[in-house]
């Protein structure tokens, strides 16, 4: 099988890296003009990149894979006579411009949709859709709206605590973390009145928060339609130990198959996911969040990975295969990819270090021992020459997940940190080993595992 | 007493926002010019504070407190008729162009000098210091370079792991997280490579790295030069958890005061410190960071806060004696203000966040209920206008500090957490209790504290 990795922001090259390391033939495709990914309704709102951080993003991976523009990659796909000898892989479905003009020419691979997009970034249209099709899940009280006052006027008659949100990345969200209603209250007004001038342009609005959440992230494979195997993803999206501070991509997780007959199934994948998938051509990706009130096990929608992979989950499910190679054939071939009694671990490692710019620090030097360099599957790097050693970018602080699996939660914890041993960078950061497998706090995962088992959601398999 | 407190970048806001809480007269100075608090050496390589930075800076406790200029504080304290009436605080010995135009006035206070600073920022002197009169301490292998070609030749070949230095606080040590010299050189080298213009402007000094480290801090405090008071400080220095990622001052601490008959008094204080603090005027601070081979036991000298308060530290003294007046007060009647029986805590929070321009998050509503504020420190916050809320100030991530203290260790820790509960930033970082308690990392508080009670170094009632 030959490979054609297309990529935005660079989630895919450490897969094309692996396949490349591997063996085999591999071509990436990276986008250089941000307006190709965006949504109809993401155009007429008139979002734009910042050219700097365009420069340091198309710098992902330089002088490590092979690289060319999505534009090039698209054409030569077009081109080719034996498309049944590639797998084309869309590290997101913000690629639905290139993926829906290749999805029919023959070839393998996961082709995202622009109506799959919509799903991960209409999230009003996600809760219809769960409100319509899943009978299990309950959707959080949300108000959204144009006026501060307006939004005053509503607080001030409301009882509980409530998140704010803007509709658009530019104010991060604020989620009081005091229990004190009156606090809370005070620093959301407070909030709404220093970024006022952002929340009113883009809307705004607020969600109830619940309290001490157990959030369980279930993901479902197809093929063709055909459904192949689930996993469990428990993850930390917190950068602090103890899950505290700013909310990041995903700061380690847990990932394990589980049988399709599990109750959680059936609260997750309602037949109309199934009848998605048999819409869509090859690999196709089905995943809900859950988050659940532990007070009365009320079970709450949280967000989809519409048709994409979950990241870090997609690196700590290939961990759980044979090679990267073998994950996808054994997709194409419609088997489970994952190796039986196995559980996958992985830990995200963050560059925090600013230079005297306030920049990310760019050109820090990261030395990867042969067994960290199978288990790392790292973003934000690339080489000045293809001699000389790994360097940071500095596009982002998500720098490198790495993974670990065993056949035992220990195990795998254990291979991770040892695998995170042979990574060695300058004052990298990530959350240590004894938080990953901490019950000091409620929401860890390895809490969350015993909610879920005591709910029966599902089972372990024995070994585990 | 009334108070006047000097401040640069801000460590003396707090204590002044808590004196005026506590019903005290205070008038704050704020140094507007960096070039002020340099010595002539450090003069002839200074360029313009940063414009956006200064901005920042002065903007620190808008709103909050009400600040003159530090000189305007000094010609104002040159006419006052009742010195004596005032305590003037000076935050770091930065500061000792200020205090040395007043020192000589009869005023209570601490006097920082340019020699006291000169201990914190020339290396070679305070080591020649402690090698010429700390019999018990030992000075790790040093090596001085001043082109980075030059360190990183000696340390392709190193057969040790070396920590790297540099004489400014602009750059933190660099502490490489392994043993093995061939990574933890690696990572050495990484350091000068990625701060080349720092370190050869202010000096690149290769430290030989302790292998199994226990650090610890005891710091000693004088006034008038008699002796008043000793205190054990185990730091965790690094910004995550497990002592992991980079150093960031004080990530947290705890502090046990203990009896000056303790036998790590007397290897942290020869005889020679009680000769200086006698020279020194009113408060008197001295400590010495130790640096502990956890297999040989061997000590070794790491560095001094010389005249100044350690931070975190001085706010978990604040917080086991109950007010900073008291503490203030005490020390000025040459008395000491702790009770063996009860000891302190500090766990600082951080702002994390950041604007699109890579700029630490401004206006970010930070909240503090009435009945924790005498146990939250806070650095980097003003008001909008002088009723409005507090708000980051955007020019520091280091946030502030909570304190809590205690009869025994599980207390200490338990009340600091436990006044969190009433402060409030929207997605605010710190370490958690169970990484403050943890035993699962050699270097954890718990773990030093553990080695330094088996050792014998101290005892004290709180444990």
């Amino acid at each position: 099988m030959k490979y054609a990795v297309f990529t935005f922001e660079g989630n895919g090259f450490p897969i094309a890296y692996h396949l490349l390391q591997e063996g085999q033939e591999v071509l990436t495709g990276q986008v250089k003009d941000f307006q190709k990914t965006l949504t109809k309704q993401e155009v007429k709102a008139g979002i734009t990149e910042d050219a700097a951080e365009a420069i340091l993003r198309l710098k992902r991976y330089d002088n490590m894979v092979p690289k060319t523009t999505a534009d090039t990659l698209l054409k030569k796909l077009q081109a080719i006579k034996n498309p049944e000898e590639y797998f084309l892989f869309f590290d997101s479905n913000n690629l639905f411009y290139y993926a829906e003009q290749l999805k029919d020419l023959g070839f393998h691979g996961n082709f995202p949709t622009e109506e799959d997009r919509l799903f991960e970034v209409d999230r009003d249209k996600a809760k219809e859709f769960v409100k319509k099709y899943y009978p299990h899940l309950k959707i959080a009280e949300k108000h959204t709206f144009f006026s501060i006052e307006k939004a005053k006027k509503f607080l001030d008659s409301s009882i509980g605590i409530w998140v704010l949100k803007s509709q658009t990345d530019a104010i991060p969200t604020f989620v009081p973390e005091t229990r004190d209603k009156n606090l809370a209250k005070e620093q959301l007004l407070e909030t709404l009145d220093v970024f006022k001038e952002g929340y009113e342009k883009s809307g705004f609005f607020l969600e109830r928060k619940i309290e001490n959440i157990i959030e369980v992230t279930p993901e479902k494979f197809y093929y063709d339609g055909k459904p192949l195997c689930m996993t469990i993803n428990l993850e930390n999206k917190f950068i602090g130990s103890g899950n505290l501070s700013m909310q990041v991509g995903c700061a380690g997780d847990l990932v394990f198959p589980i049988s399709m007959n599990s109750k959680i199934h059936d609260i997750c994948f309602p037949p109309i996911v199934d009848k998605l998938a048999r819409e869509h051509k090859g690999l196709f990706i089905w995943d809900a969040s859950l988050l659940i009130d532990p007070q009365t096990d009320d079970i709450y929608f949280g967000e989809f990975c519409p048709n994409r992979p979950g990241y870090n989950s997609f690196f700590t499910e290939i961990e759980q295969a044979n090679s990267v190679h073998e994950f996808f054939e054994a997709l194409v071939k419609e088997k489970n990819p994952l190796k039986k009694n196995t559980i996958g671990a992985s830990l995200m490692l963050f560059n925090i270090l600013r230079n005297a710019n306030d920049a990310l620090l760019p050109d820090a030097s990261i030395t990867l021992s042969q067994n960290a360099n199978i288990h790392s599957w790292p973003y934000d790097v690339y080489k000045k020459s293809s001699k000389v050693s790994v360097r940071t970018v500095g596009y982002d602080m998500h720098l490198s997940p790495i993974t670990g699996s065993a056949s035992t939660i220990e195990n795998a914890v254990d291979n991770l940190y040892k695998n995170v041993e042979g990574f060695a960078m300058t004052r990298m950061y990530y959350r240590p080993k004894f938080d990953f497998l901490s019950k000091d706090y409620s929401s860890s995962i390895i809490n969350r595992l015993q909610y879920c088992l005591d709910k029966k959601l599902f089972t372990l398999n024995s070994h585990l | 007493m009334n108070y006047c407190i000097f401040t640069f970048e801000g460590n003396g806001l707090p204590i002044a926002q808590k004196l005026i809480a506590e019903g005290h007269n205070v008038i704050i100075g704020v140094v507007e010019n960096e070039k002020e608090l340099l010595t002539p050496s450090q003069q002839k390589l200074y360029e313009t504070e940063n414009k956006q930075d200064k901005t920042l800076r002065l903007g620190l406790y808008k709103n909050i407190v009400e600040t003159i200029p530090a000189q305007k504080l000094i010609d104002k304290l040159k006419t006052v008729s009742n010195p004596q009436e005032y305590f003037l605080f000076f935050e770091t010995n930065t500061l000792f162009n200020f205090s040395d135009q007043v020192r000589h006035l009869n005023f209570h206070g601490n006097f920082p000098t340019a020699e006291n600073r000169s201990f914190e920022t020339d290396r070679d002197l305070s080591k020649d210091f402690v090698g010429k009169y700390y019999p018990k301490l030992l000075l790790p292998p040093k090596m001085t370079f001043k082109k980075i070609t030059e360190a990183i030749a000696f340390l392709k070949q190193a057969k040790e792991v070396w920590v790297v230095k540099t004489q400014s606080d602009v750059l933190s040590t660099f502490v490489p997280e392994s043993d093995i010299p061939s990574v933890g050189n690696k990572q050495a080298i990484d350091t000068l490579e990625l701060f080349k213009d720092i370190f050869e402007t202010y000096g690149i000094f290769l430290e030989l790295k302790i292998p199994n480290l226990v650090e610890i801090a005891v710091e000693k405090v004088y006034y008038n030069g008699k002796a008043i008071s000793c205190a054990f400080d185990l730091e965790n220095k690094f910004i995550g958890s497990g002592n992991m990622s980079f150093q960031v001052g004080c990530a947290g601490d705890l502090n046990i005061p203990i009896s000056m008959k303790n036998p790590i008094h007397d290897i942290a204080f020869p005889p020679i410190v009680d000769e200086i603090a006698k020279k020194h005027k009113g408060l008197f601070f001295w400590d010495a960071a130790i640096l502990i081979n956890g297999k040989t036991h061997e000590m070794y000298f790491a560095e001094f806060c010389p005249n100044r308060p350690r931070y975190s530290q001085i706010f978990t003294y604040f917080e086991q004696v109950g007010s900073v007046h008291t503490f203030f007060s005490s020390v000025s009647q040459e008395k000491n203000p702790f009770s063996s029986t009860i000891g302190g805590s500090s766990i600082s929070l951080f702002n994390l966040l950041r604007d699109n321009n890579g700029n630490v998050l401004k206006d970010v509503s930070v909240a503090v209920k009435k009945d924790v504020e005498k146990h939250i420190w806070l650095y980097d916050v003003y008001k909008k206008t002088k009723n409005g809320n507090l708000l980051t100030a955007g020019y520091d991530n280091i946030l502030g500090l909570a304190t809590g203290s205690g009869k025994d260790i599980p207390a200490i820790i338990e009340s600091m957490y436990s006044y969190l509960d009433g402060f409030s930033m929207g997605q605010v970082y710190y370490r958690p209790k169970f990484d403050f308690t943890s035993k699962e990392y050699s270097s954890s508080i718990l773990n030093r504290l553990e080695y330094s009670l088996k050792h014998k170094l101290f005892t004290s009632p709180i444990i």
